[in-house]
């Protein structure tokens, strides 16, 4: 399995496109700083208010993730490698969990590389803070709580790769679940859905994004779920990644194992 | 032309598990939608109300255009059924012309279906409301419907220009998204960065594809869609057909 999983990582230091991606990214995240660096050197900001951005902006993680995993995808049925590895005799759920790992892997690397040199920048660029060390606190809190979303993402992303054979029809679905049952599920859990029944609203805790909103900032949790696993945050948001890893994978190996591929 | 096109929609009809499945599975969803909404009840559960709802969701189908054109499209670099149609002596114009037609056949079909069974459920399952219908939610339907078909339009054009450009669907899919969801925050971040150009980018801003849903239902600007979306389709046809004509297909 670590040969399998060190190989994929491999091809995907030759992959051009992840490459572009990450440097858009980088770029993206620049743009935050251009006018401290060069439109107008004078002005200044402190870190803990750039810490601040990256609090609210790391949401978009959830829309980036999808990207990224299907660059690591690389379109495998169209290319027929999967068809290879089959026929060369590596085992399906070998196949399945080593690219699931890998990309994993890949995804986390992207994630701290970006996340970092916006750190790097902010420590760099901003003035020292009141609240410098404890924006950094709220900010890794944040980040651990994030991470746990995206592996969710990640992994449900992966199934409907494996799934629908069509990077199209992954994305457009992953895209159309999270905004479809984003709304509903942050109005239920952010105490909108008090009178409704409760499973539908353990259900809605359950939704990715879900953790998101209803984990106040370093703070205790609301809801049902979060106050079963003690008000901790984070836990909640491992609770629920880890489901979705759970499920997504067994529906995928499910699949993946009696599906003919071609 | 009439034929190429007859022979499109056959073959993607005939794709069964894509075409029906993905219907079969939209149309899933909106029942069960429905089905926990009637469990759920509440006082405020009424047709009006869901009317207002599919309004707001109206925004998605930026998202259904890929589902259209990757149906008619299906990975034809790769499965070099693109080749054939080329060496066959088929017109490229028609190839191209031909695919974004069935496409766009396709995504009316497919958007027909939706709604009306969207609004048949709705109507048979809710009460119209204690006060009935104000005049006022089928007008906005109807205007909402006017303003976001060109730009489902416009999508269906990018997108179909980016499936002919990239060699793969995966390369073509990622443009499409950060384009139509990703383009407008690299524009507000720019315009926040830079006071200079702040008008510059308030301006691009109104040119984007998902600028149009953003301002609903607070605003509706019908004609402004109309020219974004058909700008965004003619300029995206013009710039395919022009690229696919002088591409070697290989």
């Amino acid at each position: 399995m670590l040969n399998y999983i060190s190989a994929e990582l491999y091809k995907l230091r030759f992959h051009k496109g992840l490459y572009v991606g990450v440097l858009l990214l980088i770029l993206l995240e620049s743009l935050v700083f251009l006018p401290f660096l060069w439109v107008d050197p004078d002005m200044s900001i402190r870190r803990d208010v750039l810490y601040g951005f990256l609090v609210a902006a790391v949401n978009v993680g959830v829309f980036i993730v999808p990207i990224i995993t299907a660059m690591v995808f690389d379109d495998q049925h169209g290319g027929g490698t999967i068809k290879n590895e089959i026929v060369f005799g590596i085992s399906r759920g070998r196949v399945y969990l080593g690219k699931l790992t890998a990309a994993l892997i890949a995804g986390t690397a992207v994630a701290a590389l970006a996340v970092g040199w916006y750190l790097l920048l902010a420590f760099l660029v901003g003035q020292p803070g009141e609240y410098g060390l404890q924006a950094l606190r709220t900010v890794l809190y944040v980040l651990a709580l994030h991470w746990w979303i995206w592996l969710a993402v990640l992994s449900y992303v992966f199934f409907l790769l494996m799934l629908l054979k069509s990077s199209a029809a992954a994305l457009a679905v992953n895209y159309l679940t999270t905004l479809f049952v984003t709304p509903i599920a942050l109005t239920v859990a952010g105490g909108g859905g008090e009178d409704l029944k409760l499973w539908f609203r353990v259900l809605m805790e359950l939704f990715y994004t879900t953790p998101i909103q209803v984990t106040f900032i370093g703070g205790p949790a609301d809801g049902i779920l979060p106050t079963l696993l003690g008000g901790n945050g984070l836990l909640y948001g491992a609770v629920v990644g880890l489901i979705w890893l759970a499920v997504t994978t067994g529906a995928g190996l499910l699949i993946f194992r009696r599906r003919e591929i071609r | 032309m009439g034929k190429y096109l007859n022979a499109e929609v056959y073959k993607a009809i005939h794709r069964k598990t894509y075409t029906l499945g993905a219907l079969a599975v939209i149309l899933g969803c909106i029942a069960a939608f429905f089905a926990m909404m009637k469990g759920l009840g509440g006082p405020g559960a009424t047709f009006g109300f869901f009317v207002s709802v599919l309004c707001m969701l109206f925004s998605a189908g930026l998202y259904f255009s890929l589902l259209g054109c990757d149906i008619v499209f299906s990975d034809q670099y790769k499965n070099n059924t693109l080749k054939n149609e080329v060496s066959f002596g088929l017109p490229r114009a028609r190839i191209y012309l031909g695919k974004l037609s069935c496409s766009i056949i396709l995504s009316v079909i497919f958007c027909l279906v939706i709604v009306v069974f969207y609004l048949a459920l709705a109507w048979f399952l809710f009460p119209v409301g204690s006060e009935g219908l104000n005049g006022q939610e089928l007008p906005t339907l109807g205007r909402a419907l006017a303003l976001a078909f060109p730009l489902w339009l416009g999508g269906l054009g990018l997108f179909q220009m980016l499936l002919f450009l990239m060699r793969g669907s995966t390369s073509a899919t990622v443009i499409y998204v950060l384009l139509v969801s990703g383009l407008g925050t690299i524009l507000r971040l720019l315009g926040m960065a830079i006071p200079r150009i702040y008008e510059a980018t308030a301006f691009l801003q109104t040119l984007l594809l998902q600028t149009p849903f953003e301002q609903m239902p607070m605003e509706m600007d019908v004609p402004h869609a109309w020219a974004v979306g058909m700008g965004w389709f003619l300029v995206s046809t013009a710039v395919g057909l022009i690229t696919f004509r002088k591409r070697e297909i290989s």
